[in-house]
């Protein structure tokens, strides 16, 4: 276990370096930052000394060096907008999305793993079509059409809902029910394929041969080992719950990381885009690693099927 | 379990979309009753035939400079489905290659070839391409290979595996022996045998490239105007929500109902050439 877990720490950190190597790389490549920094307006001695000031004249590798340490320290460079640090910009935006994307999963969980579990007692009925039907469609809207279906609906026609910002309990809702529809739909998926998987095992005919009822078997004995699974699905989730916030945040004028990416990209304000993918790269490479190390826990089987490797 | 003979109903209706919908991309010059970037000032935000106020003329409504919205829609199927279409050949392509590359050599290159692939597998794309976009700039060719970078690890992922299980069977192993050179036994001989899963992972890959394109599109980071998509036609019709719905609505039912046929479609396809591959 200890082997097992020191291996795939090791690899976490070997994604990340990559990572932070591959934005380094990018952004050197994609041209001279001194001449994309102040301009081409500027004498070239102007220049010079902006390249002497933040070490862009020494040798490619020595720059690599001093980047490294830079983002040791937490330093992400500058914004180009206001000359703030980047890391400033991007932090005081992260609560906003953070709260958003909470009551997403808040809401996912609720519907979609009730809706995959039902389905999968009820497998072959009108009720396992309807909601195989419901996540298929879940699957094929593009946030951004939910999105703009819902402000059409609750927005202007019925007036019901605000549809830009974020300043009360209810701006929540539209931005909410936009990216859970499509998460719903991917839970209701897969908790429905592990309910089935587990509801053929032999201890729940022996729990029906004890008299015990169907439900409280389904709720007692199935569900805890569907849940097994589900924690695989964890990483893959977050994934998509990055990229809903992206389009929502966007089509609702939240005013959260998700808005600032596509602002920083339109800008091209590289720092405050490199900062968010960093940022979005450590979180999945950690929920990556989480999930690895959790499943062995909860299901050491793994570890024999694997065998040694 | 789904045979040619007794398709179901929603598998049919998905069939006849999606030709419709290449009828619709192919024939877009004869079809549209108007160019797609005629502009008309006098007939701005003209409703649907539907609703009062609209005209045969505009079977779809203008947009707010007068432009016929259902011409445009035609126009930007067209470039959804080239841009979707492209970007999904060469994902197939490059993760293909990448694929047999790996069982070919082994060794440091297959540790390179996976490393790259569970790299890729951690990130989200949209996150990645749009980092892409903000360092490079944007331009339809980066666009389109973006696209084409979109879904390559699957591809990989399957040809390997695939790839490492054909080399240890008898025709490989006779082919080798007959002195045939390495990319004649991949590219013809074990491509063919793996074509399947190739096909059902592109059709897979097809609509989640539709989306991409659409929402990247929408964000007003991928095609842009003078040329039309279907997301940037929902993205700029946004901003007349209040006034003129159908601008954002018409492309956005038509994006759903695309995708959707495409998901059906693929998911019945899946089942029908490889009923190992299915999942519940």
């Amino acid at each position: 276990m200890l082997v097992f877990a020191l291996r795939k720490v090791f690899r976490a950190l070997l994604t990340v370096m990559l990572l932070v190597t591959f934005t380094f790389f990018i952004l050197r490549l994609t041209g001279d930052p001194a001449t994309s920094m102040v301009g081409l307006d500027v004498p070239p001695e102007a220049r010079e000394a902006f390249r002497v000031k933040w070490g862009l004249d020494r040798p490619l590798w020595t720059q690599y060096l001093i980047y490294l340490e830079q983002l040791a320290q937490g330093d992400f460079g500058r914004s180009f907008v206001g000359a703030r640090p980047a890391w400033d910009v991007v932090a005081e935006r992260l609560p906003k999305t953070l709260s958003l994307m909470g009551a997403t999963t808040l809401v996912t969980l609720l519907i979609g793993i009730p809706l995959g579990v039902i389905a999968a007692v009820r497998r072959g009925t009108w009720v396992d079509r309807l909601a195989i039907g419901v996540s298929v469609a879940g699957l094929s809207l593009p946030n951004f059409v939910v999105g703009i279906l819902l402000i059409l609906l609750f927005g202007v026609g019925l007036m019901w809902l605000p549809t830009t910002g974020s300043d009360t309990a209810w701006h929540f809702i539209l931005p909410v029910v936009t990216m859970a529809t499509s998460e719903a739909a991917v839970f209701a998926r897969f908790a429905r394929s592990a309910m089935l998987d587990v509801l053929n095992q032999p201890y729940m005919r022996t729990a029906a041969a004890k008299g015990r009822d169907r439900a409280s078997a389904v709720v007692w004995h199935a569900l805890p080992n569907a849940a097994i699974p589900l924690v695989t699905v964890v990483a893959l989730y977050l994934g998509r719950l990055i990229v809903g916030a992206v389009v929502t945040e966007n089509v609702f004028a939240w005013p959260g990381v998700g808005s600032l990416l596509v602002l920083s990209v339109e800008h091209r304000d590289l720092a405050v885009v490199q900062t968010i993918v960093i940022l979005v790269g450590i979180t999945m490479v950690a929920a990556n690693l989480t999930v690895d190390i959790a499943y062995r826990w909860l299901d050491p089987r793994t570890a024999r099927r694997e065998g040694a490797g | 379990m789904a045979r040619l003979a007794g398709l179901p109903l929603s598998v049919r209706l998905s069939g006849v979309w999606v030709l419709a919908m290449l009828a619709v991309a192919i024939l877009a010059d004869w079809i549209a009753p108007y160019d797609y970037a005629a502009i008309d000032l006098r007939n701005r935000l003209t409703p649907p035939i539907w609703m009062t106020g609209g005209t045969w003329l505009h079977p779809l409504g203008t947009d707010d400079l007068g432009r016929d919205v259902l011409s445009r829609i035609i126009y930007s199927v067209r470039t959804s489905l080239a841009v979707a279409l492209l970007g999904t050949i060469i994902g197939a392509a490059l993760g293909t290659s990448l694929g047999f590359l790996a069982a070919r050599f082994r060794g440091w290159v297959d540790d390179l070839v996976t490393m790259a692939i569970d790299f890729q597998a951690a990130l989200p794309f949209l996150i990645l391409a749009l980092a892409a976009l903000a360092f490079l700039g944007n331009s339809l060719v980066l666009f389109v290979a973006i696209m084409g970078v979109y879904g390559w690890e699957r591809y990989a992922r399957i040809v390997r595996g695939m790839a490492f299980a054909a080399q240890a069977q008898g025709y490989a192993i006779a082919l080798r022996t007959l002195g045939a050179s390495s990319a004649r036994v991949y590219f013809a001989h074990i491509l063919p045998n793996i074509a399947s899963a190739i096909i059902v992972n592109m059709t897979l890959n097809f609509p989640e490239t539709v989306l991409l394109e659409t929402s990247l599109s929408f964000l007003g980071l991928g095609i842009q105007p003078p040329m039309t998509s279907l997301g940037n036609m929902v993205g700029f019709g946004r901003d007349y929500l209040l006034s003129a719905w159908w601008i954002a609505v018409c492309p956005a039912v038509v994006i759903f109902v695309t995708t959707l046929a495409f998901s059906l479609l693929g998911d019945w396809l899946r089942d029908y050439l490889d009923p190992a591959l299915r999942g519940s």
